[in-house]
């Protein structure tokens, strides 16, 4: 047992540091919740603020003038509302990732960043779904468009169930529901902890409603455990289909660098990457502005900066093989997609994406720069603009120059269209930022949990 | 009726399970722990019955599939069949993504539902064992007092187990 002990620590060193106590474990993550912010937040929180009131006056504009606002033309039917879509959606992946396949995989260092990666994901996915609505034009229209009712009062019709478009209907709003269903999980002990540390009656209050009067018995733990489990494990197979269905939007088209049977994996493996780069991003701000430091450890950095280059090494394979496959097809607009993306109008977008997405993670080849949050963000900031770009240079470099030269044309986007992705990160970054002030952002059951067992040099027990 | 409990508090996960054992051993079974995270061992100690809710999950997803498949095939063959490039009305492969996707909705939905069912929870539930700090740093172990004999007893080993503090809390 003592020799188990001891090499365990010797391999192992501790995922919470500064020899905590639980109660400390409470005092200091309940802390941001209870102080008042720093300085930092509240500019952080006027510039999310300020995009998000932009955002909205854009897309007031949108939908008062209708789509045609947007750069879109008749060739380039798809702009910056569906890359973002993409793109958001991609960014919710990593939560999930983390919170759920970590979980079955026992992977014990996910306690510290897993329950702000869900609440990422369900930001992320409420920004997504803007998009597909807001292309609509007309979204007062949505119900109809998107989810089968009965009686059917706009026509005998129903939705097309045999329409990837559809099945993206149905994998964002599962997605979207399990995330929150598992996230709410999550915190329901975490909030009746909140309400024990409040002071006031009004906190205590609310924080004991919104704990739906978790007491912590053993039964509730046992069942409160065997549900998370079950939930992980569902969330596991559909976060691959959610991604899966969205290149599909792409794969089932016969448009040239869109017909692709590589885009499923291709998709998910591009989805972690930037996901994880997100959560790269958000992380290393947090643990510096909120005195996280003792949980948010530099071996937590290193983890997520290893998931991040092994699944740039993937992505950049798909690269790789798409273009191999683009040349040995002999198809000439197959051929042409990938001579006009790396030479045509939008090479910039198009190197840009390599620069950001292939070279810069391969700096986290070195343990130097995995264990340095200056430069895991700075680097997580050029894959979060690399995955961007990667979208719009699928979507936009697809379109604009297909089967007939008479119908080439460029896609210039708008003031509408930059406001609408302004908007969406300004949305993002102000729910992460109240997020980060009334909720406890780390799991404090589960790292009280990690803290037990890793006095008792438990090795197996998860 | 009410129940009388001896609640022996703890403020370590080690000492309450010692203790739980050692109460066991002389025959004098804890009824319940209320701990800030879930202790591994105490289940076989209280003797819980493994949790429903596997099968619960099962028949919700079953659900959901059927669901899902009914909607489809009645949509597409039944209601107002149309003929897309020749293709079978009930071409099921383009089914499959959306019975999927209803298959875990419906499975998750009804996982954390049956959850918060179980264990009688709701925005306005009262419990009698708050303001222990369990969700905090401490560790209760519950007994429940059928008899006064057994109270003597269970505070004798509580005492001698290390606990911090003896409370009745009457149920």
């Amino acid at each position: 047992m003592t020799t188990a002990t001891a090499s365990s620590e010797i391999l192992r060193p501790p995922l919470v540091e500064g020899g905590k106590t639980y109660g400390q474990i409470t005092d200091d993550i309940c802390a941001p919740m209870e102080k008042r912010p720093p300085l930092g937040w509240f500019v952080a929180f006027t510039v999310a603020g300020l995009a998000l009131l932009w955002g909205v006056i854009m897309v007031t504009d949108l939908i008062w003038t209708g789509v045609g606002t947007w750069g879109l033309n008749k060739t380039v039917s798809w702009g910056f509302a569906i890359t973002d879509f993409v793109f958001w959606v991609g960014i919710g992946h990593a939560g999930t990732l983390i919170s759920a396949i970590l979980l079955l995989f026992r992977q014990k260092w996910r306690t510290a960043i897993n329950r702000s990666a869900e609440a990422m994901t369900i930001f992320a996915v409420m920004c997504a779904g803007l998009n597909p609505l807001l292309h609509m034009g007309r979204i007062w229209r949505g119900l109809y468009w998107l989810f089968p009712y009965y009686p059917n009062t706009m026509g005998p019709l129903f939705v097309n169930f045999r329409s990837p478009l559809l099945w993206d209907v149905f994998a964002v709003s599962t997605y979207l529901t399990i995330s929150l269903l598992f996230w709410y999980m999550g915190l329901l002990p975490d909030l009746a902890t909140a309400a024990a540390h409040a002071k006031g009656a009004i906190r205590r209050f609310i924080f004991r409603t919104l704990s739906l009067g978790w007491s912590g018995s053993a039964r509730t733990w046992r069942n409160h455990e065997k549900a998370s489990l079950l939930l992980a494990g569902l969330a596991t197979p559909l976060v691959l289909s959610v991604h899966t269905v969205v290149s599909m939007d792409f794969a089932c088209a016969i448009v040239p660098g869109w017909h692709s049977t590589i885009f499923p994996p291709f998709f998910v493996a591009g989805a972690i990457f930037s996901g994880f780069a997100m959560v790269l991003t958000l992380l290393t701000l947090s643990r510096e502005f909120l005195g996280f430091k003792d949980y948010i450890t530099l071996k937590h950095i290193d983890a997520m900066a290893k998931v991040t280059l092994l699944t740039s090494m993937i992505v950049s394979m798909a690269y790789l093989t798409e273009t191999l496959i683009g040349w040995y097809s002999a198809n000439t607009f197959e051929r042409f997609y990938f001579i006009n993306a790396a030479t045509g109008p939008y090479r910039y977008c198009y190197w840009t994406q390599m620069l950001c997405n292939v070279v810069a993670p391969q700096f986290f080849w070195f343990k130097k720069f995995r264990r340095s949050p200056v430069v895991a963000f700075i680097i997580s900031i050029f894959i979060n603009i690399g995955m961007w770009l990667e979208r719009f240079n699928i979507i936009v470099i697809g379109l604009h120059r297909d089967f007939l030269t008479s119908s080439w044309t460029m896609y210039h986007p708008t003031y509408v269209d930059w406001g609408l992705l302004i908007g969406l990160f300004g949305l993002f970054f102000t729910c992460f930022l109240l997020f980060s002030r009334s909720l406890p952002m780390i799991a404090m059951s589960e790292i009280k949990h990690v803290l037990s067992s890793e006095k008792h040099g438990e090795k197996q027990h998860a | 009726m009410p129940n009388k409990n001896l609640v022996g508090i703890f403020d370590s996960d080690e000492k309450m399970l010692h203790a739980a054992q050692k109460a066991k051993d002389l025959g004098l079974s804890a009824s319940d722990a209320y701990t800030p995270f879930p202790i591994h061992g105490i289940d076989e100690i209280l003797e819980l019955k493994p949790s429903i809710l596997p099968k619960v999950c099962f028949f919700g997803g079953a659900t959901g599939l059927l669901t899902a498949f009914t909607l489809q095939y009645w949509v597409h063959a039944v209601y107002w069949p149309m003929n897309i490039g020749g293709k079978s009305f009930t071409a099921y492969p383009a089914m499959v993504p959306i019975c999927f996707e209803l298959t875990v909705l419906f499975a998750g939905v009804s996982t954390f539902f049956a959850f918060l069912f179980l264990r009688g929870m709701h925005p306005f539930k009262t419990s009698p064992f708050w303001g222990l700090q369990t969700e905090n740093n401490k560790f209760a172990l519950v007994f429940d007092l059928e008899s006064e004999s057994k109270a003597e007893k269970v505070s004798s080993l509580l005492n001698q187990e290390g606990a911090l503090e003896i409370r009745e809390i009457i149920e």
